[in-house]
């Protein structure tokens, strides 16, 4: 019953796709022993990363749990060896009919039925009734950030948009040199009132990794995957002191 | 609030220690009234020889400024032209501008001929670099090489030099 007082829910949102929203949030989960809840149902996301398919199950576990809602039965997190505890997403979520309220109370209630410090949340890109029940209900909204103008623009609205919200911004895709004009702006937008994380380098060979193990506990990793991993494990624990 | 400034720092110190200055124009060897060349420059860029020291033997020691041999030197080296720094992210313009054909045939020539030497290159980047090679220069420079542009590839509506 102490897991229902002090799980944590950890939102990883964005207004723009392409972030690293998904990256962030499976490494995230790995790094800080959380359950994934995978929101965004588009393929090509954290549920394809972890090695689901949804759309050759026969159930959709999330659907049907928050159409129980939340004093019906949780969804069981499927589990596997270097992979983060995950609750699927599946296509259909984005015809559902179910509004924030209702998303923020199932996530608060299996927050506290599953035994893990924190419950991770990976959003679909924009505002939907999905992605804002995951930032009502979450003790920290965690926004991956790309040092370029568009993206910047998009923060910017986040910022402005969720001025009460608890974020912590985490830089990723960062270049060797960071692009000095971004990083005063990004600097700006936070105003010292918002926590900024250690930046995430751009490791561009992540695209091209087809390993399912998360970064943080891929056994015997190379240098890359250490260097990387390491970058990963500091934004975590940032989270954990953000979350406090 | 310490942890939230982090991030900040960080990347301004990626920034600070990106800070890369252009290599020094390369040194000269100042060639003697017989032709031989004098010893060369020490590294760091201290003259060979003391200021003040004479030259000759029996000399008088008249304190000599190491300023004119520098000067010479300067003048002998050519100035590296002022050219502007493009970082990768400063927003492109779009300069639409209309070649006569041949010109064009003449870049996509170029292009293959240095593909086949297995440079991958773009007619937009060659006519950047044109541009940033040519920034360095003096405008009045350019006067007798318009004019000859426009003599060998008149324009209808060209107006006289």
């Amino acid at each position: 019953m102490t897991a229902t007082l002090t799980a944590r829910i950890i939102t990883v949102a964005a207004a723009k796709g392409g972030v690293g929203k998904t990256t962030l949030a499976y490494e995230l989960a790995a790094a800080l022993g959380a359950v994934l809840v995978d929101l965004d149902w588009d393929a090509g996301g954290a549920t394809r990363m972890w090695g689901f398919d949804p759309a050759r199950a026969a159930r959709a576990p999330l659907l049907d749990a928050l159409e129980r809602g939340p004093d019906g039965r949780p969804p069981r997190p499927k589990r596997r060896p270097n992979q983060p505890a995950l609750v699927p997403a599946h296509p259909d979520l984005s015809a559902s009919r179910i509004d924030a309220d209702l998303v923020g109370e199932c996530l608060r209630a299996w927050a506290g039925s599953w035994e893990a410090p924190y419950v991770v949340v990976d959003t679909h890109p924009g505002a939907n009734p999905l992605t804002d029940g995951a930032m009502q209900e979450a003790d920290l909204v965690v926004v991956p950030v790309v040092l370029g103008a568009r993206e910047m623009d998009a923060l910017a609205a986040i910022v402005e948009d969720y001025r009460d919200y608890r974020l912590l911004l985490v830089p990723t895709m960062v270049p060797p040199v960071p692009p000095r004009r971004f990083v005063d702006r990004l600097a700006m937008l936070a105003d010292g009132r918002i926590a900024v994380a250690p930046p995430v380098s751009e490791h561009r060979w992540i695209r091209r990794r087809l390993r399912r193990a998360a970064l943080v506990t891929q056994p015997n990793p190379g240098a890359r995957v250490r260097a990387a991993a390491a970058e990963l494990r500091a934004v975590a624990e940032s989270v954990e002191v953000a979350c406090g | 609030m310490a942890d939230q400034t982090s991030g900040i720092d960080l990347m301004r110190r990626r920034i600070e220690r990106a800070s890369r200055q252009p290599p020094p124009a390369p040194r000269v060897r100042t060639t003697t009234a017989e032709g031989a060349p004098s010893a060369a420059e020490p590294p760091g860029g201290a003259p060979a020889q003391a200021p003040g020291v004479a030259a000759g033997k029996g000399e008088a020691a008249a304190p000599v400024s190491p300023a004119p041999a520098r000067a010479r030197r300067r003048a002998a080296v050519p100035r590296a032209p002022e050219r502007p720094r493009l970082a990768a992210d400063l927003p492109p313009v779009n300069l639409a501008i209309r070649v006569r054909k041949p010109l064009d045939d003449h870049l996509a020539d170029l292009i293959h001929e240095l593909r086949r030497a297995g440079v991958r290159t773009s007619k937009v980047e060659l006519i950047e670099m044109l541009l940033w090679e040519q920034a360095g220069e003096d405008a009045a420079a350019l006067h007798p090489r318009l004019a000859a542009f426009r003599a060998a590839a008149p324009r209808g509506a060209s107006a006289p030099l």
